[in-house]
């Protein structure tokens, strides 16, 4: 029962004294300590080049730190074996600023991916692919090969792809960076209502609107080390 | 597990456009022409090599030369029974046959052409002797013994060349023992640097994969599918080719047949373990092409 305790108070993802450092280049993160507990919702802040896309890449286990200890729901990442790593990462949704969807693949396969590498059936894959497709609104275009999608639709398969796996954290970066605001105000109240659901949310952003209209806590990056900004009010 | 394998239609990786393909198909097609032909040869040279070491055991020739003195035909006719008496007498003798004058104007064919009369010809009678077992037969005694009973016969013990012969054969299925193992290899290298020049030009998209969770397991297994059902089609065309040659070779040489030796053909078992020899290829393909992924994907990601 103690065991089962700590391991439901224990943070999702812990690091402690974590440096990253690209070959012999200076490091570009220093001693980063980062606590994110189960549910919670964080905007990862801080300018261009400040860390946020590798500290997020640690995030979902593809940069292992230089330095320090990295723990992801309560696994060392350090000393986890590959196929441990495989079954980690896939709690984790991530969106990637750049998409990085599979082009070549229709918007329906590239949600599906997810789900096929866990071994689901293809008629459960087909509802719940068909159902959050039409959610973002991406339900005509469902067949169409990614390389033919607009900007907007390819963020929203992106994201749909990220979340298809209901993962334990959802990590994304500048996700409503290239849709209009009908449909940023509708991906945001997506990642509200996973983050009301459990999973523990980070997104990282430059819109300093969707941090004030949201208002969660901060990890702000600045001079290669990270510092927590409370959020000012209680987002109901 | 191994039915999903191989029916999973789905494959993230665009396997079917890659250039590496084209070069995996003749590679392997070329492997599996190769691998028959030195498979049958093998199969020919060990059931040769067979053949004659029975006869070399179990066999010997005995050759009545024509007499110095003017024999009648019912004279000669007693000379050979006494021969024959003679070698049925003794202990390790399962059986004596006299080849018949048909059966030496086939053998002298070749040499002679088809239409001469052997009876005007100063051949030798000849014998043909069976042993119960060949270990114990003291051939030198038993020359001597003949040689009082019968000074015109002679045992010609053709285990001494025909050893000379297995020696040299087996020399030969050495070697293609070798060109199968030389073969194989290649054709290994030939699947794995197909696969690594593929891995390169998909390593992003393995590392797509590998971020939504796909083990090294899950991305080698779509290449395993891949090489399977590219080596399948073909070392169909590669085998087809390699039964057509054997095919041809078996004909010629079958009109080559001097009867010196006995030559040998291949079996039914023979022909259909090389007929399963794409299968056999394919397996083998992909089992090379999931050990040589598994071991890049470790250094991945």
């Amino acid at each position: 029962m103690d065991t089962n305790k700590n391991m439901l108070t224990e943070p999702i993802v812990d690091m402690q004294n974590v440096c990253i450092r690209y070959g012999e280049d200076p490091e570009i993160l220093s001693n980063i300590k980062l606590s994110l507990d189960k549910g919670s919702f964080h905007f990862l802040t801080g300018k261009s080049g400040a860390g946020k896309t590798s500290l997020l890449s640690m995030m979902y286990l593809s940069l292992m730190p230089s330095r320090g200890t990295v723990n992801v729901f309560g696994a060392n990442i350090g000393y986890a074996s590959r196929h441990t790593m495989a079954m980690l990462r896939r709690k984790i949704g991530v969106v990637f600023q750049d998409f990085r969807l599979l082009e070549h693949l229709s918007a329906y396969d590239n949600v599906a991916v997810p789900l096929r590498i866990r071994g689901m059936g293809e008629n459960e894959i087909k509802k719940r692919v068909k159902e959050l497709l039409s959610w973002v609104e991406l339900d005509k275009s469902m067949d169409k090969i990614c390389s033919t999608l607009s900007g907007g639709e390819k963020q929203r398969v992106a994201i749909a792809r990220a979340v298809i796996n209901r993962p334990e954290i959802l990590l994304a970066d500048e996700p409503t960076g290239n849709v209009d605001n009908d449909i940023a105000s509708k991906l945001m109240k997506l990642f509200v209502e996973l983050n009301k659901l459990g999973t523990t949310v980070v997104i990282a952003t430059h819109s300093k609107d969707l941090i004030s209209e949201y208002n969660y806590p901060q990890i702000h990056l600045e001079n290669k080390t990270l510092k927590i900004i409370p959020a000012l009010r209680r987002v109901n | 597990m191994k039915r999903k394998f191989f029916l999973r239609n789905h494959s993230e990786l665009p396997l079917k456009e890659d250039k590496s393909t084209f070069f995996l198909e003749v590679s392997v097609g070329v492997s599996v022409f190769l691998f028959s032909i030195a498979l049958a040869a093998y199969f020919l040279i060990s059931l040769m090599i067979c053949s004659w070491n029975k006869s070399i055991v179990h066999g010997l020739s005995v050759q009545i030369m024509p007499s110095e003195e003017v024999l009648t035909p019912e004279e000669e006719l007693l000379y050979t029974g006494k021969v024959i008496q003679f070698f049925e007498g003794l202990e390790n003798v399962e059986k004596v046959r006299l080849i018949k004058d048909a059966q030496i104007k086939k053998l002298m064919a070749p040499w002679l052409g088809q239409n001469v009369d052997i009876s005007s010809l100063p051949l030798p009678k000849l014998l043909d002797v069976r042993l119960k077992s060949g270990k114990n037969f003291d051939y030198e005694k038993t020359a001597l013994l003949l040689k009082e009973t019968a000074p015109y016969a002679s045992i010609d013990n053709h285990g001494i060349w025909l050893q000379k012969l297995v020696k040299s054969a087996s020399s030969l299925k050495m070697m293609s023992i070798f060109i199968l193992l030389i073969v194989l290899v290649a054709a290994a290298v030939s699947i794995m640097f197909a696969v690594q020049t593929s891995l390169k030009i998909h390593q992003n998209i393995i590392e797509i994969l590998h971020i939504m969770g796909a083990t090294d397991d899950y991305v080698a297994k779509q290449y395993g599918r891949r090489v399977f059902v590219v080596s399948f089609f073909s070392s169909i065309v590669g085998s087809l080719f390699a039964l057509l040659s054997l095919l041809v070779v078996a004909k010629i040489s079958s009109n080559l047949d001097a009867g010196l030796i006995s030559s040998a053909k291949l079996a039914l078992p023979h022909w259909l373990f090389l007929m399963s020899l794409p299968l056999w290829t394919s397996f083998f393909s992909m089992a090379t092409a999931l050990v040589s992924v598994k071991r890049s994907l470790g250094k991945m990601m």
